[in-house]
């Protein structure tokens, strides 16, 4: 377990309700937790103070999520950093354009609890 | 002595004037080798030759002085031609020689005729005899003579053609019939091959006929032509392969060997399917192309393929399954949002609750996982619906997607106290199938099994090999799983698989149901091909079996998979 320093997460969510309610909950389980409410916003925050692993929703005006993700591996500050997709879109194709775009997992919001995502971010980080 | 002037006209010549004696005619008739007899004006014969004796089997001196010429022909007593040119009983010449008599063209005053003689020789005889009038240098007829010619060979031959000529005339109408007959049926088939042929040119789909391996083009029809910007003409005879290059999906070319055509000629039966086909100028559409083989006398010579250009089919099915992901995407916000919150207050993090606010938000909760439930159902029945969810075939265990599905439900069999029992034969083979269609056929039956069975139940999960296919041909892997539940009442069993269904002791039991568990698990299992069947009995328990053919599923592309569902 890492103590010294508390780990990033970077939330990219265009529903600011759902992102304070993830965020409180990766804060209380002891994370520093930054919010982007679209792709644009996500690549500047990423770039400003990198995170340790991305939380990034898909469907967001200005910058959708699958746009973000390629430019982010596209340049060389992000091309190692762990992104979960996390969306309620659930189809084969959108699954398998994340992986190919990058991304390190695919969950669907709705079929994970707040404790269940808590518990696959903190694996992530582990590995 | 008399003189004899014959009245003969021997073409312009007169004969000469000076007489002849009669030592000479006799001499003349005697020696003919003509069968001939001289009557007198008595019709006694006074000349019967030596041709005509051996002739007619009568000698000179029998008939000699007699008047029965008449029976060297006749077998009763008639007039002979001579006979009547002596009496001038000319108009009994007809009467007598009917059809059969002529009046000489060369001879003056002579008539000959043509007749067969039944009593002479061994069968009878045509003969072919002439008579003249003799008379005296006052012009007073004293006899006549008659000569006689066997023209039976002659007559016989004419016979003979006659006949043959019949024949070949019976032979000519016939053929002449035989002929229009077959005008007849050519015009028929003509007609039938139009109206073919017009039935193919105007039927919608693409149609084109190809013969040989090389998949020469014989024929296309007009839908065939606007399709692919070719014209009849410009591509008959041509290989289909260089004309319409065939792509697949991720674009790679068909080779030849692999296109319908070929696999027809193999004796393969491809299903439909859809493939990517290059017009004439460069451009690509989506077809959905049927072959079948033509078989001729027994050999596969060619094939007919039908073709269907679904480039709208395919943008209505894209649009229809990016409008159900959105909506689904929308509707799956709210739950999100609920499942959340819901959670984060039963785990105390805004401050404690009482007892009956931690009720009503687990409700909450639960409620709300139904509905998510709910929603990725719907999502799986339109999928289900198009017939538009992958079939992606693995070898997979169906053992350890089994174990793995009972373990999702550990807590719930544990919180029902339920007796759960797996048995799985040993060393069952693996079976190509999608990994995820059978995860969501198993998760359906294992969580029907739970909800539907009340406290201290028993349910029992069983994979073995049976020894007969239900379809026949080969063993089954037979999945059953059984449970001393509520049952299936008689009177719903029938509507068990319908869409939304819930027999109505379920209801009862469990208020979260969908009623599409069964639908869905159904669907699957009739697009994959394999059967599902059930025992129930209200108040006792249900079992339900699910044969796997050793085969498995075949791969089908699609849209997207199926979603698991939620637990």
């Amino acid at each position: 377990m890492g103590l010294d320093k508390k780990k990033k997460i970077l939330i990219i969510d265009d529903e600011p309700f759902l992102a304070r309610v993830l965020s409180d909950k990766l804060s209380a389980e002891g994370f520093l937790v930054a919010c982007a409410k679209n792709g644009e916003e996500g690549l500047r925050e990423v770039f400003k103070d990198r995170p340790d692993i991305v939380l990034l929703d898909l469907v967001m005006p200005k910058m959708d999520g699958m746009t973000m993700l390629k430019k982010l591996r596209r340049d060389e500050r992000g091309r190692d950093l762990p992104v979960i997709v996390f969306s309620n879109l659930n189809n084969d194709k959108i699954m398998n354009e994340s992986f190919a775009s990058g991304a390190s997992d695919f969950l669907v919001k709705v079929n994970n609890s707040l404790d269940g995502v808590t518990r696959i971010i903190k694996s992530r980080l582990d590995s | 002595m008399g003189f004899f002037n014959f009245g003969l006209k021997e073409k312009q010549e007169k004969p000469p004037a000076h007489k002849i004696s009669l030592e000479a005619l006799r001499g003349i008739v005697a020696g003919s080798p003509i069968p001939q007899f001289v009557i007198d004006k008595n019709h006694a014969i006074i000349y019967w030759n030596g041709a005509l004796a051996e002739y007619s089997g009568m000698r000179a001196d029998q008939m000699i002085g007699t008047n029965h010429q008449w029976q060297a022909f006749y077998g009763y007593e008639r007039p002979c031609l001579a006979d009547l040119l002596i009496d001038r009983k000319l108009a009994l010449i007809p009467r007598l020689y009917k059809g059969k008599y002529s009046k000489s063209k060369l001879v003056p005053e002579a008539y000959s005729a043509t007749d067969f003689f039944p009593g002479m020789g061994r069968a009878g005889k045509w003969l072919y005899f002439t008579a003249c009038p003799i008379r005296d240098s006052k012009g007073e007829i004293i006899g006549a003579v008659e000569t006689l010619e066997d023209v039976s060979d002659r007559k016989k031959a004419e016979i003979s053609i006659k006949n043959h000529v019949g024949k070949l005339q019976k032979s000519k109408e016939a053929l002449i019939l035989a002929i229009r007959d077959l005008d007849t049926e050519k015009i028929k088939l003509g007609k039938e091959k139009a109206k073919a042929e017009a039935i193919l040119m105007s039927i919608g789909d693409g149609l084109v006929i190809t013969i040989g391996k090389e998949g020469k083009i014989l024929l296309i029809n007009k839908a065939f032509e606007r399709m692919v910007g070719w014209s009849e003409q410009e591509i008959v005879g041509k290989s289909l392969f260089d004309v319409m290059p065939c792509r697949n999906e991720e674009g790679g070319l068909i080779p030849p060997e692999k296109r319908f055509i070929s696999l027809v000629l193999d004796g393969e039966n491809p299903e439909t399917a859809t493939f990517y086909y290059s017009r004439r100028d460069g451009s690509c559409f989506p077809g959905s192309v049927t072959v079948s083989e033509i078989e001729f006398e027994g050999e596969k010579i060619g094939a007919v393929s039908v073709l269907r250009d679904v480039t709208r089919e395919m943008e209505i099915d894209r649009a229809k399954t990016e409008f159900i992901s959105l909506a689904s995407h929308q509707l799956r916000d709210a739950p999100t949002a609920i499942s959340w919150c819901a959670e984060t207050l039963l785990a105390g993090s805004l401050g404690p609750l009482t007892e009956r606010q931690k009720e009503y938000l687990e409700e909450i909760y639960r409620r709300n996982r139904s509905a998510i439930g709910l929603i990725n159902d719907l999502l799986n029945v339109s999928r289900i619906d198009m017939g538009t969810f992958i079939i992606d075939p693995e070898n997979i265990s169906l053992e350890d997607i089994c174990r793995n599905e009972v373990k999702q439900f550990a807590l719930a069999i544990k919180e029902k106290k339920l007796d759960l029992t797996e048995i799985y034969q040993d060393n069952l083979p693996l079976v190509a199938a999608d990994p995820q269609l059978v995860q969501v056929v198993f998760q359906n039956l294992i969580s029907n099994a739970i909800y539907y069975t009340g406290e201290g139940g028993r349910i029992k999960i069983e994979i073995r090999l049976e020894a007969d296919s239900v379809k026949g041909g080969g063993k089954d892997i037979v999945v059953m799983v059984s449970d001393t539940g509520y049952g299936i009442p008689r009177d719903q069993q029938a509507k068990i698989f319908e869409r939304m269904f819930r027999a109505d002791n379920a209801k009862a039991v469990r208020s979260g149901g969908s009623g599409l568990g069964l639908y869905v698990v159904k669907a699957i299992l009739d697009q994959v091909g394999w059967v599902i069947r059930f025992e129930s009995q209200e108040g006792k328990g249900t079992v339900f079996y699910v044969n796997i053919p050793l085969t498995g599923m075949a791969k089908r592309e699609g849209q997207a998979k199926l979603t698991r569902g939620v637990v």
